[in-house]
């Protein structure tokens, strides 16, 4: 048993390595035109959120015909969602990081490389990350100029998306590993124009999630859900903001049938796990908080009637667990899933390109939407781009989620002029050709 | 200065660990700087919860210390202002980080920039119970485990 948790080690460690020679050799013969290049979306989940494709295909996940079938389910997933989207995928070499891109058309090639390492790219994505921790709402400042070469990154990577995106056409990233958690939907044009305000941008962990016809679990039977916990911290000036908000939102979800309202001391493990079974979608208005080692980042519950407490330390107390809602809670899961509690949209890498947070068990258990931020929120300016968000789809019945997500940046953007505030929010999509949910 | 004071008491436990925090980074803390606190600070981030007062004691110090200087109130003033609006609970690591920064920030604050820090920065003990005085203007009750780790970072003869 001991030789065999030892050799699990240096497997893991050494699967990091071929997985990295393994994406620069096949982007090299690529290139050079002796492979197709139609193996690159196989390369890229080869690398990235493999534990995903295993919980959505089962054993089916490792077999060469579901490897070789990826770009078919794919082309056939757009297909019947009549949507026209381009992707963008990133293959980290061991120099660089190869960018590969499938047209509206379904044609796949790699449309050129950031000329930066996988590991000076995670640097700069963790500096990244590190300075919107740091940001003051109250002063925010130019954030992205802190980052040292992310001018450059951004340029390259902004001049290759815009110069293969057809007009009016989705924008679809899948980030990879370096590039996960960066607000990829904000990169700006050389005009200074961010790419949302121009096109709908939205992103997959890998493409068994992107192309998931969504047989994956028990479906949920209909309705909605809102999830309100405040925290012991909050003053009762926020705490009745919040609850005000959530009570407007229930009453908006009411207009297309039945809306379950959780709310504060009420809205526990048990109580939550119940309404994410019933619900096609559900609403979190909770606080975020890190959710332990390789626990990601989760949503803040109540517990026994109490409200989270002022500080959550679940490597010290790993018994406060009981006031998360992490990826090891979801078993199933509705079909739209949205939360301002904060960084609920972040992903951590593990070793192998293993992802922990949210997206991990949601995608798995049945949901094809995640609109969640990926940075510390500031409150009231989160609970406005809910609400706005909510309002834009119920008042225009005909749009997509994708579009009223969208307008709703573009609407929070006139109010806040920083992107601090109007951009946190990411929409991440499992089953590119899934049914609306409203 | 007495308003901002003001502030800067009424903040809870968490708000004043985030106003250190965006202190910290506003006069250029990183967490890449702050080797030589994280070693130092050890004693109390082995345990962030059990210690939250500690920590809590170092960023107000922090805050009062800079609020004093005419030259960060500002600074102090935006810091506060942004505390306790994040949709965020603080976890022990947050709280370990924020102490690193807080304590680099301080000895921004204190020396600036000189290496002799006998005279303006002193922990005394009245009846068992410590403070750290600085610049005589700033006087904070501490814990007797911060008082030692201040006393060995600034290389304050006991």
């Amino acid at each position: 048993m001991a030789q065999e948790a030892a050799f699990s080690v240096s497997w893991m460690q050494d699967k990091d390595e071929v997985q990295s020679a393994l994406t620069r050799i096949g982007c090299d013969l690529v290139q050079r035109g002796a492979i197709s290049p139609e193996v690159l979306p196989a390369l890229y989940d080869f690398s990235n959120g493999r534990e995903i494709s295993s919980r959505m295909l089962g054993a089916r996940a490792s077999q060469p015909s579901a490897q070789e079938a990826l770009l078919a389910n794919y082309r056939a997933a757009v297909s019947s969602s009549g949507k026209s989207a381009d992707v963008f995928f990133f293959l980290e070499g061991e120099s660089t990081v190869f960018v590969g891109h499938i047209s509206a058309s379904g044609g796949v090639e790699i449309i050129g490389d950031l000329g930066i390492a996988p590991k000076h790219l995670t640097e700069m994505r963790n500096a990244f990350r590190g300075a919107l921790r740091m940001a003051n709402p109250a002063d925010s400042g130019d954030i992205e100029r802190e980052i040292d070469g992310w001018d450059q990154v951004e340029a390259r990577m902004s001049a290759l998306v815009l110069s293969h995106t057809a007009a009016h056409a989705q924008i679809l990233f899948l980030p990879g590993r370096a590039l996960t958690g960066l607000p990829l939907h904000l990169m700006r044009s050389s005009a200074g124009k961010r790419l949302i305000e121009e096109y709908v941008v939205s992103y997959s962990p890998n493409f068994t999630t992107a192309a998931a016809s969504h047989s994956v679990t028990g479906r949920s039977t209909g309705g909605c859900a809102v999830v309100c916990v405040t925290a012991q911290k909050d003053g009762t000036d926020f705490q009745q903001t919040a609850l005000d908000a959530a009570a407007r939102l229930v009453k908006l979800l009411e207009q297309s049938g039945s809306a379950d309202y959780l709310k504060q001391g009420a809205a526990d493990h048990r109580a939550v796990g119940d309404a994410m079974k019933r619900a096609t979608e559900i609403v979190f208005l909770c606080h975020g908080t890190t959710a332990g080692f390789e626990g990601g980042y989760g949503i803040c519950l109540a517990d026994e009637g109490d409200l989270p407490p002022r500080v959550l330390s679940v490597e010290e107390f790993p018994e406060q667990a009981k006031f998360i809602l992490s990826w090891r809670d979801i078993e199933v899961a509705p079909s739209v899933v949205a939360s301002i509690a904060c960084s609920s949209g972040l992903t951590e890498i593990g070793g192998g390109g293993v992802r922990f947070g949210l997206e991990q068990s949601l995608f798995s258990a049945g949901t094809h939407t995640i609109i969640s931020p990926l940075w510390d929120v500031e409150q009231r300016s989160a609970l406005s781009w809910v609400e706005q968000f909510y309002e834009n789809r119920f008042a225009h019945s005909d749009w997509t989620i994708d579009r009223a997500y969208q307008q709703t940046c573009l609407d929070m953007r006139d109010q806040y002029r920083h992107f601090f505030f109007w951009g946190p929010f990411a929409m991440n999509v499992s089953a590119i050709g899934g049914k609306e949910a409203a | 200065m007495n308003d901002l004071v003001t502030r800067i008491n009424n903040l809870s436990r968490e708000q004043s660990l985030e106003a250190a925090k965006y202190l910290s980074a506003s006069l250029g803390a990183s967490a890449d700087k702050v080797a030589k606190e994280r070693t130092a600070l050890q004693p109390l981030t082995e345990q962030p919860y059990a210690n939250a007062a500690d920590i809590e004691a170092l960023a107000r110090l922090l805050l009062l210390s800079a609020a004093a200087e005419p030259d960060y109130q500002v600074a102090v003033e935006k810091a506060v202002d942004g505390a306790g609006v994040r949709q965020f609970i603080l976890g022990g690591a947050e709280i370990v980080v924020i102490s690193s920064l807080a304590l680099y920030a301080l000895q921004l604050v204190i020396t600036k920039g000189k290496a002799q820090t006998d005279e303006v920065v002193k922990i005394t003990e009245e009846a068992g119970k410590k403070s750290v005085e600085v610049r005589k203007t700033v006087r904070y009750g501490v814990g007797s485990k911060l008082a030692d780790i201040l006393g060995g970072y600034f290389g304050l003869k006991k």
